[in-house]
């Protein structure tokens, strides 16, 4: 059972280590003295990742599993966010955008001791490209990238077809080793489920099916060697067992609710031995009501709008989120470039939201409590929801009868997910409660706004069309300058702010414990990374393997 | 000098007293029995009068001098089909009195015959109230404009029906004067939770195990009676039934389910669908044991059709057991409920919901503790009524 | 006696047959597509050619394709649609379409059992890597049955000698004191239990922190000798296995106490009454006897209900078993997954009754099945 149900990431993040970065600073770990070696850390995940393959994996544990083990060939700084060398020591990109060129570290070697050669960044990437192997998310972002050539054993060169802002990042893929992925069938590589090989810090031990999974330090990293000895995440579901299992010292850092925040923090046995973190990543992504644009009633944006002035975020993110995340007024990640800051929430304002109803139309015109058009159709709407997490539920039910109050007949459905994903792909919904994941730093919202991605089961699936918003997703993300590109951006987050095609809820936080047995926890901007940490060899882990 | 003189009538024959007049007779004698039975009506009567007890529509309304009754407006035509049908059920002993002292000793027992009455009346009021009325839908918002009232009776606990922005201020507050069981996570009122929750308890238990009962009870007779093929290709869908574990049969039910159905709805078929296995075997075993007794060859040389034979001479002879099932049954419902609550496969208004809702936070005492009280209460009620029948109907059962 | 176990096996094949016919139904023909499901939930944002490519190869990996006969017929290809057709006769044809697909399907899957290929899960795979479906049961049947079956042996133990001492004092106050005890025990709800157990009695809980409220191994437990490991795996399961006997005893005890009343009553304990013999003997040594093979009869056949049962109680303390599997394959509608433990669980419960009613009939000469 996941935590919350993301419908999709935009996973940009899961070819980019790069950007991922939950777990990988720039070029590695830092350096550590020798007493500050050794020790295991203990952490947890709510749900077992389905398969371990760095390619084909889907879900988010994988990704965090994958990030200790391989590398890929440029990084950001969780600091200053710029672009820093990793596996690559330099890079040229050409003026156009359109040539980029790695020339690879040559101290990067794999854990067996292999050089990294640039057969290997071509084996990768003719891997992802290859379309028999299962992994079309990612491959889909090298569909206009003509190819990846080995100039010579240090140097690769990726040829794109169009000039755009992300084919840097895009082109920093993660590194296999060809002499131990190389395949004759895609099936085989395909199959592959637990072996996991690759320059970084760590190695991949063992997977035990519903129990854990274990990492070991990397005696052949060519980097800064990592301060553990190993790292190991276990399966619990249950968010109260795992809680227990945190405060009973079995394990070492965990993330929480905002509920179980607030009320660990008046615990003094939590207080007492474990550090408090709140921050935000780029990963963490924002909540959203999507209405559905190509139907009445949610096709008038003073609809919509309305829609947004009776959703009062600010008392559900204080009593219900405890005020861990911020309300969203777009997609971009708050401290990224692409945001626009100076834009302030629509506020919760019955009456203005009266008022646009009544200009569109619609008032209670016979006296019965509920809104009625001029055709004397009743507002009544259906409200999906994948019967996911309780938090989610709570705001529907919350926020509907809002809505009911107002005189619109709001009726919520649960789905179960198999059955809500055909609804949503057909477009058969008036409005749905979900959530995008984040990427990266910067990211490019023509997937999800632009027009030419409804059809299809693109990620416009609210059908929401406009030209101008079309005409800027389309200049800005081929505009390499920086700042030309991101004053298109601020333009496009105010038409999305008048238009409102989603609601936009939270931007999310994430919420960690870490056990004070553990040191060197500090919060980048972009967020923590148990490669910082220590435990060194006084801090003996508690309860290992042993009974009663 | 007693009079010793031979009356010329014949002596009044010996009142007999039908089956189901012995055990009730045992079970009087019960105090176990006696204070479950009244519990049970009790729950039903809370739940029953759940709008008065707790909500936001007042009883009476006074504005500008003028007054109403707000909370009649309001009510559905459920709730009052739900008020007359417990109103009808209290008043079957007085019927079954009437029918007793007005008709001659006939086949059927004055016990269905006033059941039937009962049952006619509330299904033609039930229609015409449907047809007739539409009840007010839209929102009064009495608790917001309460000071511009003259004279508002609230229900005794006047809080909102659902939760809503301004409940969220008030969320997962201890016990007081307000709310006497605290607020939930939400801010709802939890007296109002286990009052409305009743009405979930009460239909799951009653109806689906009605369902189940009846599916079972039918077929088990025809298998009992009949035998042979019937009894075969019977007995292997009941095999089948029995053999696929519940929860799963729940679980895809419940995804076919389409979605205009409401979910208590959907659990109450549900459950009633897959649980008529037991009843099944106990009707069949009854009919295989019934069939050879001397009263039904002597109704069927009577020539008496099959069908009545089976309604009104077999079947009410082998309800024993299925009304020991049936009690143990419908507690068994409400467990299954707070189950499926659990693994969320349904959201109904119900104390299993109450229960899981709280079940992560221990320390807001007031949720789960009222709702697993009260779940224990009923069901336990329900297991002790269950073992006082069976031990009414013969201690030696081996049910 | 030979004869009525032959019969009974072969009755057992169309009950069996019956049983997985309907079950593949059932969820061959629930609404919502599963490998879509699962393929958006965890790559998301996919080109759907690809999408469909992915699904159509699993799904023909999984023997789940879906034809369309009537509808090409009647509509032609989908690829001509400009688009969807609506009404009665489209629903019809799509209906019967998949009852169709389901039918062949279901020959297919039978006769992929019959070399005993038994598919691959969707969504599972053994800490090997297999999707067999059998391997995935082969792993998690023994922690469902470590659990069971000290939880059986515990009912037994606690609940034969509570119903017989009720039947000895039958009417006292233990009987009544006794029954009433039970039921109460019986009617709190399994999650209320296992809330409070964790809660107070668990580690990191508020209360005593006796036991650990996740698993059945500490971390690290295969290092351990037998001993340690042992002592760990019943520390581990201690608070689960009191969530499953609390409720379980209420019926054994019951029933054990009903058998030795009838046996107290029978002629042969009047018999050795009336030859003097004292009380104790009477009960203890007759009578007892007498009783406990029913009981050990009523176990065998409540068996088969331990292995869904026990949803609950794996879910809250995260202990991987077959109850838990169950479940979570019907959600996600794993086809080969539910109908592995469907024929698995059927194949148990018959089995179990089986040897229920032949031990009854062993233990009574006076019973015969004809």
């Amino acid at each position: 059972m996941g935590g919350r149900k993301t419908a999709a990431c935009l996973v940009l993040a899961s070819c980019l280590c790069v950007l991922a970065a939950a777990s990988a600073p720039a070029a590695g770990p830092p350096k550590f003295t020798p007493d500050q070696m050794g020790g295991t850390l203990r952490g947890n995940f709510n749900a077992e990742p389905q398969t371990l393959n760095p390619l084909t994996y889907k879900d988010l544990y994988a990704r965090y599993v994958k990030e200790y083990v391989v590398e890929s060939l440029i990084d950001r700084d969780p600091d200053t966010l710029q672009l820093v060398p990793w596996l690559a020591d330099r890079w040229e990109v050409s003026p156009d955008g359109l040539v980029i060129t790695f020339h690879l570290d040559p101290r990067a070697k794999f854990s067996d001791g292999t050089p990294v050669t640039a057969d290997d960044v071509v084996f990768t990437y003719e891997t992802i490209v290859n379309p028999k192997i299962d992994c079309q998310s990612l491959a889909s972002y090298f569909e206009h990238c003509r190819g990846c050539e080995k100039i010579d054993d240090r140097t690769v060169r990726f040829t794109w077809k169009k000039p755009y802002f992300l084919s840097l990042e895009f082109s920093a893929i993660d590194v296999l080793p060809k002499h131990i992925y190389q395949f004759k069938d895609p099936k085989e590589f395909n199959d592959i489920n637990d072996k996991l090989v690759g320059t970084g810090p760590f190695t991949f031990k063992e997977w035990k099916t519903g129990q854990h999974i274990i990492l070991e330090r990397n005696e052949n990293y060519w980097g800064n060697p990592p301060s553990f000895d190993r790292v190991v995440y276990r399966f619990i579901l249950e968010e109260q067992a795992s809680v227990q299992a945190l405060l009973a010292g079995e394990l070492d850092f965990l993330a929480v609710t905002p509920e179980w925040w607030m009320k660990l923090k008046e615990r003094p046995d939590a207080t007492d031995h474990f550090n408090f973190f709140r921050y935000s990543t780029p990963q963490n992504g924002y909540s959203y009501i999507g209405w559905n644009n190509a139907r009445p009633p949610f096709n008038d944006a003073r609809v919509r709008l309305a829609m947004t002035h009776l959703v009062w975020r600010e008392q559900i993110l204080k009593h219900m989120m405890y005020d861990v995340g911020s309300v969203a007024t777009g997609p971009f990640w708050p401290p990224s470039p692409q945001n626009e800051a100076s834009l302030k929430p629509w506020p919760f304002d019955r009456d203005a939201a009266r008022r646009l109803l009544r200009e569109a139309g619609w008032e209670d015109r016979n006296g019965d409590g509920w809104l009625e058009n001029a055709e004397g159709n009743r507002f009544e709407f259906e409200f999906c929801s994948a019967s996911g997490d309780q938090i989610t539920r709570d705001m529907v039910r919350v926020i509907g009868e809002e809505f009911r109050r107002m005189g619109i007949d709001m009726h919520v459905r649960l789905y179960e997910w198999s059955i809500f994903t055909v609804k949503f792909d057909n477009h058969d919904f008036d409005a749905v409660m979900l959530a995008w994941g984040g990427g990266g730093v910067e990211e490019d919202p023509y997937q999800i706004f632009h027009s030419s991605q409804i059809a299809d089961r693109g990620s416009n699936f609210i059908s929401f069309r406009s030209a101008e918003a079309d005409r800027l997703t389309e200049t800005a993300r081929m505009t390499l300058d920086a700042q030309k590109r991101n004053a298109l951006y601020h333009q496009f987050h105010r038409l999305l702010h008048r238009e409102q095609p989603y609601t936009f809820m939270f931007a999310r936080e994430s919420l960690r414990l870490v056990s004070k047995r553990v040191k060197g926890t500090q919060v980048h901007k972009m967020g923590m990374f148990p490669m910082d940490w220590w435990i060194g060899r006084e801090g003996a882990a508690p309860r290992e393997g042993q009974g009663p | 000098m007693s009079s010793l003189l031979p009356t010329t009538e014949a002596a009044p024959l010996a009142r007999s007293r039908s089956y189901g007049a012995i055990v009730w007779r045992q079970l009087r004698k019960r105090p176990t029995a006696m204070v479950s039975l009244g519990v049970i009506v009790l729950l039903a009567f809370l739940a029953v009068i759940a709008p008065f007890l707790a909500g936001e529509v007042p009883i009476r309304w006074v504005e500008k001098g003028e007054v109403s009754w707000p909370i009649f407006r309001y009510l559905d035509n459920t709730e009052y089909a739900g008020m007359l049908a417990f109103l009808l059920a209290v008043l079957l002993p007085v019927t079954v009195r009437l029918v007793r002292a007005g008709a001659e000793r006939t086949a059927v027992s004055p016990l269905v015959r006033a059941a039937f009455i009962h049952g006619a009346v509330w299904l033609a009021a039930t229609v015409v109230l449907f047809v007739v009325r539409t009840p007010e839908r839209h929102y009064g918002f009495f608790l917001e404009r309460a000071p511009q009232a003259e004279s508002a009776w609230f229900p005794l606990i006047a809080t909102p029906r659902h939760p809503g922005y301004e409940s969220l201020a008030h969320r997962d507050e201890a016990p007081s004067w307000r709310h006497p069981l605290g607020t939930d996570r939400l801010g709802q009122d939890i007296v109002l939770r286990i009052l409305y929750g009743a009405r979930t308890a009460m239909t799951i238990g009653f109806v689906a195990v009605g369902i189940g009962a009846s599916i079972g009870i039918a077929l088990g007779s025809v298998s009992g009676y009949f035998g042979r093929w019937v009894d075969l290709v019977l007995m292997r869908v009941a095999e089948v039934f029995m053999f696929i574990p519940q929860i799963v049969l729940i679980i895809i039910i419940l995804a076919v389910t389409p979605s205009w159905v409401p979910p208590l709805w959907a659990v109450v078929f549900v459950i009633g669908v897959t649980g008529w296995t037991g009843y099944y075997r106990y009707m069949r075993a009854e009919l295989l044991r019934i069939r050879s007794e001397d009263y039904i060859t002597a109704a069927r040389a009577l020539g008496i059709p099959t069908w009545r034979l089976l309604l009104r001479h077999a079947v009410p002879n082998g309800m024993a057991p299925i009304l020991v099932g049936a009690t143990f049954g419908i507690a068994g419902a409400v467990f299954l409920e707070a189950s499926l609550a659990f693994l969320n496969l349904v959201q109904t208004p119900s104390w299993g919901e109450l229960l899981n809702d709280g079940r992560q936070h221990l320390e807001y005492w007031w949720g789960w503790g009222s709702a697993g009280a009260i779940i224990f209460i009923t069901v336990l009620v329900y297991n002790l009524l269950g073992e006082a029948i069976r031990d009414a109907i013969d201690p030696r059962l081996k049910i | 006696m030979k004869t009525y176990i032959l019969k009974r096996l072969l009755l057992m094949i169309p009950t069996l047959i019956g049983i997985t016919i309907v079950t593949y139904f059932i969820v061959r023909l629930a609404p919502g597509d599963p490998i879509e499901a699962m393929i958006r939930n965890q790559s998301g944002n996919i080109d759907p050619k690809a999408m469909k490519e992915s699904a159509q190869k699993i799904r023909d990996r999984l023997g789940l394709i879906e034809y369309h006969f009537l509808r090409d017929r009647l509509f032609g290809p989908e690829s001509t649609w400009k688009e969807k057709p609506a009404g009665a006769a489209f629903w019809a044809a799509e209906a019967a379409d998949k009852v169709a697909s389901a039918a062949v399907g279901y020959v297919q899957w039978f006769g992929r059992l019959c070399v005993g290929n038994f598919g691959e899960s969707i969504k599972y795979r053994t800490s090997g890597g297999s999707r067999n479906p059998l391997l995935l049961m082969a792993e998690r049947i023994p922690v469902t049955a470590t659990l069971n079956v000290i939880a059986e042996t515990l009912i037994f133990f606690i609940a034969i000698p509570v119903g017989f001492a009720a039947a000895r004092y039958q009417g006292k106050w233990f009987d009544r004191v006794s029954s009433f005890v039970l039921l109460a025990l019986w009617s709190i709800p399994a999650i209320l239990a296992a809330t409070l157990l964790i809660g107070y009695l668990g580690l990191g809980g508020r209360g005593l922190e006796w036991f650990p409220i996740g698993n059945l191994h500490s971390f690290g437990y295969e290092k351990l000798p037998l001993g340690a490991y042992l002592k760990d795996l019943l520390w581990h399961a201690a608070l689960p296995v009191v969530c499953l006997v609390y409720g379980g005893l209420a019926y054994l005890a019951k029933m054990g106490r009903a058998s030795l009343l009838e046996n107290l009553r029978a002629d042969y304990v009047r018999t050795a009454r009336a030859k003097g013999l004292p009380e104790e003997r009477v009960v203890y040594h007759h009578a007892l006897r007498n009783s406990l093979l029913p009981m050990i009869t009523a176990l065998v056949l409540s068996i088969p209900g331990l292995i869904g049962g026990s949803v609950i109680v794996e879910y809250i303390f995260s202990i991987q078993g077959t109850g838990l599997l169950l479940v979570d394959a019907a959600k996600a509608y794993d086809l080969a997954l539910i109908m592995a433990e469907t024929l698995l669980y059927g194949v148990l419960t018959l089995v179990f009754l089986l040897i229920g009613d032949v031990l009854y009939a062993w233990a009574d000469p006076r019973v015969r099945y004809e």
